[in-house]
């Protein structure tokens, strides 16, 4: 079988940048959205907490970046992709499933770093946030990176499980929404989310990251269980999901 | 280089593909696999490289991994062009690979580099799979309905490219298809399948001996024509058609004499794959009734 080579990181690369939802979603959609609510919101926030409130926001929508590149990004291409039987085609070229899997890994690692880096400038100067403490700013860009990971797990699985692009997105899409209002990311937040969907918001790890994520930024004591534990349930549902896939497809791959 | 002994193919509980009869595979060989819709061809092929689950027993000294497929469908993704998306197949730049350019010159396929594929038209679609997988100079290359979707003389300049590139390689190629002329130039040996089941397998000329004769004569069917090679043994063949067989020289001077005589135009041909196939399958069809 043949290694990943840089053509095939490079094709992958320009597959995620082809694909115009995943750059608009994952990089320009967090910052659009951040100037419109950040623009609303600090207009009625004290003075004194303008750049606290500011942090809270730009933390709050880079959640988008695992959520859009990685999660949307990847099940809408991947589902695609299984649709047309290109992975089955790439197969017989040499490139094992799992060295397919790691170039499109790869390739989102990579889009991933340039649209947080993109994502976080442009949100530095348009919200103007506080300047983050080391420790913190490592364990923010940290949990993005993993909730990257988790997220890739429940995309493959629902890609794998439907091999279409149409329900495979739809799900996605719903889930993307769905998470994004659970985590405060729609204009409501977490605290005034109706009680009834308050305890599903607590068991996901994008309210943490949206309410609580300033206190790590600035190097506040911080209680992390419940937000790991909020880490590991989505970690052990898309493990789950990914590997009835495996199983309902009678594959380990793909 | 490969070697059947059995092999089974079910899907859910219908029976796609039943091989009984030990069939081999050598080095060099220039197979045509041919039947009918749902015969069993493409199964085959998905069955030896395992896309799809089989149970029997195949051997192999070939790696799958080293095996190269034209598939009967190919897509690509559409978000970047041909050119990024050779090059990612190859692992390298086109420029640096010497066979790849030869191809591309061979294929008359420089202008669609450029492209995307969802802007290519359907034979340079095939061309481009076509290049990919010539380029992985395997031993054993399987085309899966290659020239399917093409005009008649896209069809044919295809084969004629294939063949020609390979003309003096000793790669063994299996070539599936449904156009039995495709095959004419180009395969050496047949495999025959009908309804998930072998009818028969060996070297064209053999098969055309066991089923047609020596040679066999082929003239338009007509209620005249009928009447007048009446004496004559008639062997199956398409509707529209007639065919004469005649077992040796003697019977071949008197059919075509007779033909001459009154003025019947004639093919005589001593290599028919259509006419061939439809006598196999007869043949294959009344020992399966006996049975």
């Amino acid at each position: 079988m043949k290694k990943m080579s840089k053509q095939f990181l490079f094709y992958e690369l320009r597959n995620l940048v082809g694909n115009w939802y995943i750059p608009f979603f994952g990089v320009a959609f967090p910052i659009f959205f951040s100037m419109i609510i950040g623009r609303a919101v600090l207009s009625e926030v004290p003075k004194a907490q303008v750049s606290m409130v500011a942090s809270s926001i730009m933390l709050s929508f880079l959640n988008l970046l695992p959520l859009a590149v990685v999660f949307l990004g990847h099940c809408s291409l991947y589902s695609q992709e299984l649709e047309k039987r290109i992975p089955l085609r790439m197969q017989l070229f040499g490139y094992s499933p799992i060295t397919q899997v790691k170039a499109r890994m790869l390739a989102l690692m990579v889009f991933f770093t340039v649209g947080l880096g993109v994502d976080m400038l442009v949100m530095s100067f348009t919200l103007k946030p506080l300047m983050p403490n080391i420790r913190g700013f490592f364990i923010v860009v940290l949990f993005y990176y993993l909730m990257g990971a988790i997220l890739f797990m429940l995309a493959h699985g629902i890609a794998n499980f439907f091999r279409r692009f149409g329900p495979a997105y739809g799900v996605s899409m719903t889930l993307y929404f769905g998470f994004m209002a659970l985590g405060g990311m729609m204009g409501i937040r977490v605290e005034q989310l109706p009680e009834v969907v308050k305890p599903l918001s607590r068991l996901l790890p994008f309210s943490y990251a949206a309410e609580d994520f300033v206190k790590i930024w600035q190097g506040k004591p911080y209680n992390y269980a419940p937000f790991l534990q909020s880490m590991l349930f989505l970690c052990a549902l898309s493990a789950i999901v990914m590997l009835l896939s495996f199983r309902y497809r009678k594959t380990k791959a793909y | 280089m490969i070697h059947i002994d059995s092999l089974k193919v079910f899907y859910g509980d219908h029976l796609a593909l039943n091989i009984q009869q030990p069939l081999s595979i050598d080095r060099g060989d220039r197979i045509g696999v041919i039947g009918a819709n749902g015969a069993g061809k493409t199964t085959l092929l998905h069955a030896l490289l395992g896309i799809v689950p089989s149970k029997g027993q195949v051997r192999m000294d070939v790696a799958r991994e080293e095996i190269a497929v034209h598939l009967q469908f190919n897509e690509y993704i559409t978000t970047t062009s041909v050119r990024y998306l050779m090059e990612a197949v190859l692992g390298t730049r086109i420029e640096r690979h010497p066979t790849v350019m030869a191809l591309i010159e061979f294929f008359n396929f420089k202008d669609s580099l450029k492209k995307r594929f969802n802007q290519l038209s359907g034979g340079q679609k095939q061309r481009l799979t076509l290049i990919l997988v010539i380029a992985q100079n395997s031993p054993l290359v399987f085309f899966d309905e290659v020239t399917s979707g093409l005009d008649f003389e896209s069809r044919q300049r295809l084969v004629e490219l294939i063949g020609e590139h390979y003309k003096d390689k000793d790669s063994t190629l299996c070539f599936i298809t449904h156009y039995y002329e495709e095959l004419e130039n180009f395969a050496e040996k047949l495999l025959l399948l009908h309804e998930g089941e072998v009818v028969d397998f060996g070297e064209k000329e053999a098969l055309f001996h066991k089923y047609c004769g020596r040679t066999i004569f082929v003239i338009d069917r007509s209620e005249q024509n009928e009447a007048i090679v009446q004496n004559f043994r008639q062997i199956e063949a398409p509707s529209y058609r007639m065919a004469l067989s005649a077992q040796d020289e003697e019977q071949e001077k008197q059919i075509a004499q007779t033909l001459i005589e009154h003025n019947i135009n004639y093919k005589r041909t001593s290599s028919d794959i259509e006419i061939m196939s439809v006598n196999a399958l007869k043949r294959w069809e009344k020992e399966r009734s006996e049975r």
